[in-house]
């Protein structure tokens, strides 16, 4: 099957098995480093990327589900400027707080803080409805996402911990700048 | 370290190794499709020279030639022009196996070690039915863990030279192994370490075996060789079953220990595994006689590794969890029992020195004080007999012990693993080890070396010297012996170094063992600890579910809070996994640290005592919970279903 996607803001095409697991499509056909878990859909968590921006397991989406649709991985953070201003946020998290992601989780851990910390950022900028009708915004049930990585070199106390610290890092950045 | 080295796709020839799914089995032969010249294969048999893969005095086949031993023994290596054709072409090769017509000797073929003092022999029945007496079992089954990542051993030639890419924890054995295998010399092969987080060890075997395949098929073929494999590894089984008789008094008289080790079916360095076993099963309670008793089983199990330990954790907490128990005798709370402990110190053994019992009791005190252990453990057991059902589902576990690192100095002294450290004539310090690649402590080292000649003048820099063929072997990354064992030992020679280099002419070479051989015992203490785990078992899946935690740990040495910090919560996360428990998500983990002022230069070994602890206090509390049966780890919510409502219906 022919398939078209954007992978790390790079237009690729790919003549691959319909059925072929995107975390081997990057792998395989994109020779990516950065992906290199294969655990057959147990859900390790480990091969995490953004799909049309949304957090997905790539071992799970098979390859036409990626036809026409753009592809983040940890590559962005390392190559692409707008990312790597956003891994620095990370990184100084980390740095500052002294938890870390062992090596193996590093990656998906890693794109996953940036996208729940950028949902706590737009969520809290919104403005409160009180006649909505709407629930409040809940923090915890966003932390409990990073559940999906299975690896154990962290809990969810630290997982608040870090979350809080890049949202307070970040939010200055993006004040300063404006 | 340097990027790693990537080929083009066409010049490289992809493998993919065929592991066994079933275990005491004669191989006869491959039911295998027609493969054109794009592929190659090797079988056990291809192996004609050499086969199998040897260190510490045992060795395992790199591809099983006639009999398979276990699931998951590698029995035949594919190579092709990419990975998806190879793993194509693997789905149509089946072994042709055929029972074996006896069974393999289960029977312990290795001498087991003993170890007594007091009342050599074994006291009457009379006398002993008299007597009041605690009988547990502990065990920890065998297990295996497959990493979820895939990692990549590169193999190429370059001229006579043959460089080999993997993560690996002991660079030594893998170009041993290719050498052997190849008939290359050693200094002809070039290793490059790739970066890589061992949890389990499981870069410790393995990759000498993919690399000894790779490097057959790179020399036939000319042609850079990759093999693809996931990092796997096993934790050995034990079964300790422990007796202790005490007087009317409560005064402990004999104890009686009994460990059996499964190892699986490639034991390595067993005696090794003894010796540290024998450690952790010492009790520091009072007891007139002591007779323990540790065999080694061959069985039809991964080998195991040595994930992070090789008994001694085991031990400590099958120690523990039998000290909980004592309690009962006394009618005391597991934290109380251990306060009472009235002797100054523990007893003096060859396996290791008597420490001074008042930093165990002020562990003891603390955590108890810090998680009020006594009245939640009170609590908890009065609670435990008002329901009638199901039962009180929460239970508080309590853990105290101290921490070995590395090598035995037996295994030390017989490895006589190396490392050199030298003052040049430019004034800059190299160090030679094959410790150095990609290990974290080298910031630390740098900056230790640095210290000891800071005062100087005369001194440019240190200089760590990469992975050669000249590299002296400084052996595995394991059991924290890199940090624990080696960093004294290189203190001491850059001090040496920095006094004789005033005096002696340039260069000046010092060459130091990589551990303490001189030690009067086995091992020495590096550190205590204690722990309380408080769990609740989930009344609707029956999950044991950690809800908190609070660890103390007095050390010596704190290199860097924070990484020794990072490091103890890392092994504390894992040792729960590996036991079956469930993280709370209000987890609360209250680690505590704490120098102890014995002027002691030795350097703990965090995550030994660490897994050792957790274990121990989560059978503990697993036990207020449930009882023994359900106290055997790894748990599972079946096990405690089953033992909570009672009967396997």
């Amino acid at each position: 099957m022919k398939i078209e996607c954007t992978i790390d803001g790079k237009r690729l095409s790919f003549s691959l098995n319909s059925n072929k697991p995107l975390s081997l499509v990057l792998q395989e056909n994109c020779d990516y480093t950065t992906i290199n878990a294969h655990c057959r859909g147990k859900n390790c968590g480990l091969c995490l990327v953004l799909l049309d921006n949304m957090p997905v397991l790539s071992c799970m989406v098979p390859a036409f589900e990626i036809h026409g649709k753009t592809i983040t991985t940890f590559e962005s953070f390392l190559r692409i400027k707008y990312f790597n201003r956003k891994l620095n946020d990370i990184e100084k998290a980390y740095e500052d707080l002294g938890i870390r992601p062992c090596d193996d989780c590093y990656t998906s851990r890693t794109i996953l803080f940036d996208y729940l910390t950028d949902i706590i950022i737009a969520k809290n900028n919104e403005q409160p409805s009180f006649d909505s009708g709407a629930e409040p915004f809940n923090v915890e049930s966003l932390v409990k996402e990073m559940s999906i990585i299975k690896c154990t070199c962290m809990d969810l106390h630290d997982v608040r911990q870090i979350l809080n610290r890049i949202r307070i890092i970040r939010e200055k950045r993006i004040g300063r700048r404006s | 370290m340097a990027e790693p080295k990537k080929f083009e796709r066409h010049i490289l020839r992809c493998g993919l190794v065929l592991k066994s799914k079933e275990a005491d089995v004669r191989l006869l032969g491959f039911d295998m499709p027609q493969l054109d010249n794009r592929y190659q294969v090797l079988t056990g048999k291809d192996l004609v020279e050499c086969s199998d893969i040897s260190f510490f005095g045992s060795s395992m086949p790199i591809l099983a030639v006639d009999t398979i031993s276990y699931v998951g023994q590698p029995i035949l290596a594919l190579f092709g022009p990419d990975y998806e054709s190879v793993e194509l072409m693997m789905s149509n090769i089946k072994p042709i196996t055929e029972p074996l017509d006896t069974k393999p000797e289960i029977d312990s073929p290795y001498p087991p070690l003993e170890f007594s003092w007091g009342i050599e022999e074994k006291p009457e029945e009379e006398i002993l039915n008299k007597l009041k007496k605690v009988e547990t079992n502990f065990s920890f089954d065998h297990s295996v863990f497959f990493s979820a990542l895939r990692y990549y051993v590169t193999v190429w030639q370059d001229g006579k030279n043959i460089h080999i890419q993997s993560p690996m924890q002991w660079p030594e054995l893998v170009r041993s192994s290719v050498s052997k295998i190849t008939g290359v010399n050693k200094k002809n092969i070039i290793l490059h370490e790739l970066h890589h987080a061992s949890k389990h060890d499981e870069y410790l075997i393995m990759p000498a075996i993919i690399a000894s395949i790779a490097s057959i098929i790179a020399s036939q073929t000319g042609s850079p060789v990759e093999i693809r494999t996931i990092g796997e590894s096993a934790r050995a089984g034990i079964k300790v079953k422990r007796t202790t008789y005490a007087n009317e008094e409560g005064k402990l008289i004999y104890d009686n220990v009994q460990m059996n080790v499964d190892q699986g079916a490639y034991p390595f360095a067993f005696e090794e595994f003894q010796r540290q076993a024998m450690t952790g099963l010492l009790p520091y309670y009072a007891v007139k006689s002591f007779k323990a008793r540790i065999n080694i089983h061959k069985s039809n199990n991964y080998p195991a590794s040595f994930c992070g330990s090789l008994g001694y954790c085991e031990a400590l907490a099958a120690t523990e969890y039998h000290t909980s128990r004592l309690s009962d005798l006394s009618s005391m709370t597991p934290a109380q029992m251990r306060d009472s402990i009235v002797k100054e110190k523990t007893r003096f053994t060859d396996y290791v020195p008597s420490y001074n019992i008042e930093t165990h009791r002020n562990n003891t005190l603390k955590i108890a004080d810090d998680s009020i252990f006594n009245r939640k453990w009170t609590a908890n057991t009065f609670q435990r007999g008002e329901f009638g059902l199901v039962g009180f589902l929460r239970g508080i576990g309590f853990a105290t012990g101290s921490s070995i690192a590395g090598f035995s100095t037996t295994m030390a002294s017989e490895c006589n693993f190396m490392a050199q450290i030298t003052y040049t004539q430019n004034q800059n310090i190299t160090l030679n080890s094959s410790a150095l690649v990609g290990n974290v402590d080298t910031k630390y080292w740098r900056s230790l070396i640095e210290s000891k000649f800071a005062k100087d003048e005369d001194f440019e820099s240190v200089i760590f010297l990469e992975q050669a063929p000249e590299t002296l072997d400084s052996g595995p990354d394991v059991l924290s012996r890199l940090t624990c064992k080696f960093t004294p030992q290189l203190a001491a020679a850059a001090k040496y170094l920095n006094t004789i280099k005033n005096t002696e002419k340039q260069p000046n070479i010092m060459r130091f063992e990589a551990e303490n051989t001189i030690s009067p015992c086995e091992f020495e203490y590096s550190g205590y600890g204690a722990m309380v785990t408080e769990i609740k078992v989930s009344r609707q899946d029956y999950m044991p579910v950690v809800k908190r935690i609070w660890a103390y740990f007095s050390l010596s040495v704190i290199i860097q809070e924070r990484d020794v910090r990072e490091r103890a919560k890392r092994a504390i996360l894992n040792t729960l996994n590996e036991c079956g428990a469930v993280i709370a998500d209000d987890f609360e983990l209250n680690l505590s640290f704490y120098t102890h002022p014995d002027g002691a230069e030795s350097i703990s070994s965090l995550p030994t005592l660490s897994n050792a602890l957790t274990m121990a206090s989560f059978a503990n509390a697993l036990y207020q919970v449930a009882g023994e049966e359900a106290s055997s780890l790894p748990t599972s919510a079946r096990k405690l279903q089953e033992t909570i409502r009672g009967g396997k219906n």
